[in-house]
């Protein structure tokens, strides 16, 4: 029987190695680690002052190489899991205008993860974003109007400026928030820098043409 | 083997099928490399696709058997979206699999026995989207049964499994379903052939089955988080392996609450099998790690039936871990032993390891 056990594995890995060498690159993939998981209600929710409007979804590639750039300027750190396929929703109104994107991202907070939806504005700024999936107390805090307003219309720049500790501080004291949901808003202004930086080094991103970017 | 050359047709089939696929997605390929960068032909880009293949050893040892059995599996995972240049068409899902048990000690129904070679179609479907918003969607093929706190999370291949095989019957069916998600709900109601894995209709064969609950999806293994609830039905002339006609029928009640790092999930059904009543239900607790890499079950079952000789009940304890730090590899195991026989049997336990690869 183990010999049968044996032949059968070997097997399969050969079978594998095969298959991993005939089909090309950029084919054999991972899942996405995160994506939004209910696009339409979402894009509903983040674009509600555009009614008539469409997505076409579209796969980006985070790699460690391309992801550099983040780490590098912003000392962002990435989970392995991060790296691989994601999925970004373009926005266009109903005159066919690029009006934004939403994107989901996963990140770590103080008892497990979270899933962070950000939205841009047409200008790759921040302009709104919902928790898709949190278990912390102080989600809804963080959804407050006011906490959202704080944030709205942020470069990715200016947000990595809030995530440094003396920002963080400053901001979670500013907008009255308790001290405990700082983990909360550093997993918010990561998923929102990521998110930021990431699209305003893509050129190919449907809906969004030159002059809007 | 006797049992190889009973299934090698089958087996040639799929071959067939999983090299279309791969042809396909070659093709695909070819077209994206021959693509420019420019906007326009990135619009143009309208199938967009993830391809993995997935390949797992699975170990099980029972207090029964003698050695080690278990199987391996190995197949393609792809996920597909199809759109025009302005809105997103459909969503493609295929889960073609080769799966070779092993002196496997408890074999599922579509296997011919404990050492076997079978094609196991897992889901396969085109999700058409209809209304263009979320709302509703028409899906084709071999889908998911969309019932209990199963249809919010992804244990297909896994160890980790809830109760819609054993309580329905079946996992997976051939047939068509009405989908959506509507502000505060989504729902899922199809009808299917009644066959399980394989299609096939002696006997007229049939099901229905459908789950109204929260919106969640089920594209994260964690399933969702806050509080979710569902309402299933299940209503089937099922043709089982053995070419027998079994009724069943069943509503359920599901819902999972995350508090921290714990999660709790319920699920109970109420219904007949074979005219008989019975209500079974399973209570899972589970602890997860901050960067959820690490996650630690424990699975409480039970079941109430009205046997000939009397109501009788039975219960279940499994407990498990799961380590998945990359995707591209996690690893699993799990204790399960019963606690209470509905109809008396020798003691056991099932003792599973679990490696499973994506590539």
């Amino acid at each position: 029987m183990k010999q049968m056990m044996m032949k059968t594995l070997s097997g399969s890995i050969l079978a594998l190695i095969l298959l991993g060498g005939l089909l090309p690159n950029g084919l054999m993939a991972q899942p996405a680690y995160c994506a939004i998981r209910e696009p339409y209600a979402a894009v509903d929710t983040l674009f509600p002052e555009v009614p008539q409007h469409q997505f076409r979804s579209k796969i980006v590639k985070y790699t460690k190489e391309s992801t550099q750039r983040l780490r590098d300027d912003y000392q962002l750190r990435f989970d392995a899991r991060e790296f691989g396929f994601h999925w970004l929703y373009p926005v266009q109104d109903e005159q066919g205008r690029f009006v934004g994107l939403a994107h989901a991202r996963v990140e770590q907070e103080h008892l497990r993860t979270t899933e962070v939806v950000v939205a841009t504005d047409a200008s790759l700024r921040m302009k709104d974003y919902f928790f898709q999936r949190c278990s912390s107390p102080y989600q809804d805090l963080l959804e407050k109007p006011e906490v959202k307003e704080a944030l709205k219309g942020k470069t990715s720049a200016e947000l990595a400026a809030l995530i440094q500790p003396d920002g963080l501080t400053g901001l979670i004291e500013r907008l009255r928030l308790p001290s405990q949901s700082k983990p909360l808003m550093k997993a918010l202004l990561a998923a929102s820098i990521k998110t930021l930086a990431w699209v305003e080094t893509q050129d190919d991103i449907p809906f969004l043409d030159s002059h809007s970017k | 083997m006797p049992t190889f050359d009973h299934t090698a047709g089958r087996l040639k089939w799929a071959l067939g099928f999983l090299f279309g696929v791969f042809a396909m997605s070659m093709s695909t390929s070819h077209a994206q490399e021959s693509q420019t960068s420019s906007i326009l032909e990135t619009w143009q880009d309208a199938y967009q696709q993830v391809t993995a293949v997935d390949a797992s050893v699975t170990g099980l040892h029972t207090r029964r058997s003698q050695d080690w059995g278990g199987a391996y599996t190995f197949g393609l995972d792809h996920y597909a979206r199809l759109s025009n240049d302005t809105k997103d068409l459909a969503t493609i899902n295929l889960q073609l699999y080769l799966t070779r048990f092993e002196d496997h000690p408890m074999p599922p129904g579509f296997a011919d026995g404990p050492t076997d070679w079978e094609f196991t179609p897992r889901i396969n479907t085109i999700n058409w989207h209809v209304s263009g918003d979320g709302r509703f969607n028409i899906k084709v093929g071999h889908y998911e049964m969309p019932y209990g706190i199963e249809h919010t999370i992804n244990s297909n291949g896994t160890l980790r499994q809830f109760t819609t095989g054993p309580n329905l019957g079946t996992k997976v069916d051939w047939g068509v379903t009405l989908n959506g998600t509507l502000p505060k709900f989504l729902y899922e109601v199809g009808v299917g052939r009644g066959s399980g894995m394989d299609f096939k209709s002696d006997g007229n064969p049939h099901l229905l089955v459908g789950r109204i609950g929260s919106p969640v999806n089920t594209q994260n293994f964690w399933g969702t988080g806050q509080t979710a609830y569902g309402l299933s039905f299940f209503q089937g002339d099922l043709l089982r392996p053995n070419g027998t006609h079994q009724q069943r029928w069943r509503i359920g009640l599901d819902g999972q609450h995350y508090l921290g790092p714990v999660g709790l999930l319920g699920e109970v059904s109420v219904g007949q099998t074979e005219g008989r009543d019975q209500v079974n239900g399973l209570v899972e607790v589970n602890l997860t790690n901050p960067s959820e890499s690490l996650l630690l079950y424990s699975q409480y079952r039970w079941q109430y039936q009205d046997l000939p000789s009397g109501w009788a009940d039975g219960s279940s304890l499994a407990i498990g871990v799961r380590y998945a730090p990359s995707y591209r590899w996690a690893l699993s195991t799990q204790f399960s032993q019963p606690l209470r026989d509905m109809v008396p049997a020798p003691d056991n336990y099932v003792f599973a390891l679990q490696a499973r690869f994506r590539y």
